[in-house]
C-alpha cells in the first residue's frame, strides 16, 4: 500500500468494495421493482395504473437523501412510538445496509419503471402483431420478440441510471454504513489530510464509472446488432 | 369482390366467413361479410385504400376483433364470442394453434428486426409448431431459395431493400407450411417478374 | 406524529425551503451560461482545450456530488496557508461558498453535455444559412445557434434523472461534526433543512424546464431513441 494512504487503505479498500455491493444489489433490487412496475402500469387496471404514477411521481421528486433518512431513522421511530402508544414498547433498529439497498432500490425503481416502460412502448405494434399472428404465446412473444427489443432501447437509460445510483451510495454514509464515503472521511479526519482522501475517493468513482462506461459501450453494440449496421 | 376456382370440385370448405362486421369508432369498415372457400381457392380481394382489406385478413386470424360474425378454419370455428363487454377470445391456446395453420404476410412485412432472416424464418416453426431446429433451418435455406434471396439468410432485416423483406416475409409465412396464406398487398414491392413468380 | 414540534420548526422549514431554492437557482443560473463556453471548448478541435473540458466534465459527472463538496469544504482546509496566502480564505472558510462553488461546477459539467447534444443536433444546413446570410459568427451564435439548440436539449434535460440535487448539499452540514471549529454552526441549520426539501430540488429544476418545454415544443411523448447516447 502507498504509503500516502497512512495505513488506510484496507479500510479504504473494503469501503469501496462495500460502494459496490451496494450499488449492484440496488440496481438489481431496482431493476425488478422497476419491471413489476411498469408490468403493472401497461396492465390494463386503471387503478394499478393510477398506484404506479402516484409511486413514480412523487419519488422522482424527493431528493434521496430525505428517503434515506425518513426510512433509517423515521420507521423505526414511528415504529417505537407506536408500540408505546399501545402498551408494548420495541427497540428498533435497522441494519444500514439493509435500509440503504431498501431504499436506493425503491428509488431508483421509479426511475426503471419509466425506462422500461417506454421501452416497451417503443417496440413497433406489428413486431407483437406477427408474433401473434405465427402463434407465438403472449410469454413466447415477450420472451422472445418483445424483451431483446425492448433493452435495445433500455441500455441507454439503464446505464444512466445505474450510474446516478452509483453516485447516490456516497449518501448512505450518512447513515453508518462504513463504504467509500464513510472511511474515506474516517481516514482524512484521522490524518488531517481530507483533501488528499476525498481526492482518492473521487478517483475511485471516477474508476468505476469509466468502468461502468466500458461495459455499457459493450452492452449496446451487443443489444444493437441487426440495427447498428444498417443506420451507422 | 371475389373470383372461386371454377376447376375444383366442391370439397369440404376450407374458410367460411358469416356476417363479418368490424368498425371502428362510428366508422362501419366491414358491413357483413360472407365469403366461402375451398382448399386451393385463390381468392383476391381489390379495392380502393381505405375501403378494408387489411381490416378483413387482419379478423381472419383475430389479430383484429371483428365487432360481429363467425370465422371457421377447415370446419373448426375460431374461438371468438361476443360478451357484453365486446369480444373476446374463449380459447387462447387454440387460437395460437390455429394460427400456426393460417400464416400472414404484412402490408409491412413486420420482419423481427432482431433477428436474422434465417432466425426469422425458423423462430415460429421451432416455438410455436415444435419442429426440430436442423429441420426449421432446412425449410428455410429452401424457400429463401424459393423466393430468390438465398444469400442473405444471415443478413438482418434492416440491410434488406423492401423487396428482399417482402421476399424474406413470404418465406417466413411459407416456413409454417400452412393450410391458407393471407396475404396484406402480396406484390407492393416485389420486382414486376417476381410478381408472376411467388404467385404460385 | 408530534405536531407542536412541526409548527415550532415551521419558520426553520422555510428557511431551509429557501436556501433549497437559492442554491438550485442560482447554481443552474450560473451554470447554464457557463456551460456555453464549456460546451465549446468540448468540441473544440484544439486537443489540449478538448481533453481539459473533457477532463473537467468527466470528474464532475463521474463523481458524487456528496464527494465533490467534501472535498471543496473540508478539502480546502488542507490548504489553509497557501489560500490565505492568496487572500482567498475568507471565502473557502463558508458553507454558503463552498456549497455553490461545487454545485455551479457541478451543473456547469452537466449542462455543458446538454449544450453540445442541442448543438450537434441542429441539422447542419440551418448553420449553413445562418452564415450563408451574412450573420457573423457571435450572431450566428447568439441568435440561430443558441436557441435552436435550446430548444432541441431542454427536451431531453427534463427526462434525465441525473440533474444534481441541492437537497445534498444540506448533507454537508449534517455529517459536519467539527473538525474544523469554526464550522459546525452550520451543522443545525443543514440538518433541519434536510427535512423540508421534499419539494425542492428536482421538482424545482424540473418545472422550470417544463415551462420552457410547453412552449417551444411538444415532445413530453418521446419514446428514447435507440441510438441516443448514455449522458456519463
Amino acid at each position: 500500500m502507498p504509503e500516502i494512504l497512512s495505513g488506510y487503505g484496507w479500510m479504504i479498500l473494503g469501503g469501496l468494495g462495500l460502494t459496490i455491493a451496494v450499488a449492484v444489489t440496488s440496481m438489481f433490487g431496482a431493476i425488478l421493482a422497476g419491471l413489476a412496475a411498469s408490468l403493472l402500469s401497461l396492465s390494463g387496471s386503471v387503478v394499478l395504473r393510477a398506484m404506479v404514477r402516484v409511486y413514480t411521481t412523487v419519488i422522482r421528486g424527493i431528493p434521496e437523501l430525505v428517503l434515506l433518512l425518513l426510512v433509517y431513522y423515521g420507521i423505526p421511530t414511528l415504529i417505537q412510538d407506536l408500540s408505546a402508544g399501545a402498551g408494548f414498547p420495541v427497540e428498533v433498529n435497522l441494519n444500514p445496509f439493509a435500509a440503504g439497498v431498501t431504499t436506493l432500490a425503491f428509488i431508483y425503481g421509479a426511475f426503471t419503471c419509466e425506462v422500461f416502460r417506454s421501452a416497451y412502448l417503443a417496440v413497433p405494434q406489428g413486431q407483437r402483431e406477427s408474433a401473434a399472428a405465427f402463434g407465438l404465446t403472449p410469454y413466447q412473444t415477450f420472451r422472445a420478440i418483445i424483451f431483446p427489443q425492448m433493452l435495445r432501447y433500455a441500455l441507454p437509460a439503464l446505464g444512466n441510471v445505474w450510474m446516478v445510483l452509483l453516485k447516490a451510495t456516497a449518501l448512505i454514509s450518512i447513515i453508518q454504513l462504513p463504504e467509500l464515503m464513510r472511511t474515506t472521511d474516517m481516514a482524512a479526519r484521522a490524518t488531517r489530510q481530507p483533501f488528499t482522501f476525498f481526492l482518492i475517493a473521487c478517483v475511485a468513482y471516477l474508476a468505476i464509472t469509466l468502468v461502468s462506461m466500458w461495459g455499457q459501450a459493450r452492452a449496446e453494440r451487443w443489444a444493437n446488432k441487426g440495427i447498428a449496421r444498417s443506420s451507422a | 369482390m371475389m373470383e372461386n376456382n371454377p376447376e375444383r370440385p366442391v370439397a369440404p370448405q376450407q374458410l367460411s366467413v358469416k356476417g363479418l362486421r368490424k368498425s371502428f369508432g362510428n366508422i362501419e369498415v366491414l358491413c357483413g361479410v360472407d365469403v366461402e372457400a375451398a382448399a386451393g381457392d385463390v381468392i383476391s380481394v381489390i379495392g380502393s385504400s381505405g375501403s378494408g382489406k387489411s381490416t378483413f385478413l387482419r379478423c381472419l386470424n383475430l389479430i383484429e376483433m371483428p365487432n360481429a360474425g363467425d370465422i371457421s378454419i377447415a370446419g373448426e370455428m375460431l374461438p371468438l364470442e361476443y360478451t357484453k363487454t365486446g369480444p373476446r377470445i374463449s380459447d387462447k391456446r387454440r387460437l395460437q394453434q390455429i394460427r400456426t395453420r393460417i400464416a400472414m404476410v404484412f402490408q409491412d412485412f413486420n420482419l423481427w428486426q432482431h433477428k436474422t432472416i434465417r432466425e426469422n424464418l425458423t423462430l415460429a416453426p421451432v416455438k410455436a409448431k415444435g419442429i426440430d431446429i436442423r429441420e426449421a433451418r432446412e425449410l428455410a435455406d429452401r424457400y429463401l431459395e424459393k423466393v430468390g434471396i438465398a444469400e442473405k439468410g444471415d443478413a438482418y432485416p434492416a440491410q434488406l431493400s423492401g423487396g428482399q423483406q417482402q421476399r424474406a416475409a413470404i418465406a417466413r409465412a411459407l416456413c409454417m407450411e400452412p393450410e391458407m396464406l393471407l396475404f396484406d398487398e402480396p406484390t407492393s414491392s416485389l420486382d414486376p417478374e417476381l410478381v408472376g413468380k411467388s404467385s404460385e | 406524529m408530534n405536531v407542536d414540534a412541526l409548527i415550532e420548526g415551521l419558520p426553520r422549514f422555510v428557511d431551509g425551503l429557501m436556501l433549497t431554492v437559492m442554491y438550485a437557482g442560482v447554481s443552474l443560473a450560473i451554470g447554464f451560461f457557463l456551460a456555453i463556453p464549456v460546451a465549446m471548448m468540448r468540441m473544440s478541435r484544439n486537443r489540449v482545450i478538448y481533453w481539459s473540458a473533457t477532463a473537467y466534465i468527466t470528474f464532475f459527472r463521474g463523481t458524487p456530488l456528496l464527494a465533490q463538496l467534501f472535498l471543496v469544504y473540508y478539502g480546502s482546509g488542507q490548504f489553509y496557508q497557501e489560500l490565505e496566502i492568496a487572500g482567498l480564505w475568507w471565502l473557502f472558510r463558508e458553507p454558503w461558498f463552498c456549497g455553490l462553488l461545487t454545485l455551479t461546477l457541478n451543473t456547469t459539467a452537466y449542462t455543458s453535455e446538454i449544450w453540445r447534444g442541442g448543438i450537434q443536433a441542429i441539422p447542419h444546413p440551418e448553420i449553413e444559412a445562418a452564415h450563408a446570410s451574412g450573420l457573423s459568427s457571435f450572431s450566428a451564435m447568439r441568435h440561430v445557434i443558441l436557441p435552436r439548440a435550446l430548444g432541441l436539449s431542454l427536451a431531453r434535460l427534463y427526462e434525465r434523472s441525473d440533474l444534481p440535487d441541492p437537497g445534498d448539499v444540506l448533507g454537508v452540514g449534517n455529517i459536519d461534526h467539527g473538525h474544523n471549529g469554526s464550522r459546525t454552526e452550520y451543522s443545525l441549520t443543514g440538518f433541519r433543512v434536510l427535512r423540508s426539501v421534499p419539494v425542492g430540488g428536482r421538482a424545482v429544476s424540473g418545472a422550470r424546464v417544463r415551462l420552457y418545454m410547453d412552449r417551444t415544443q411538444d415532445r413530453s411523448q418521446t419514446p428514447p431513441s435507440p441510438s441516443s447516447k448514455p449522458s456519463c
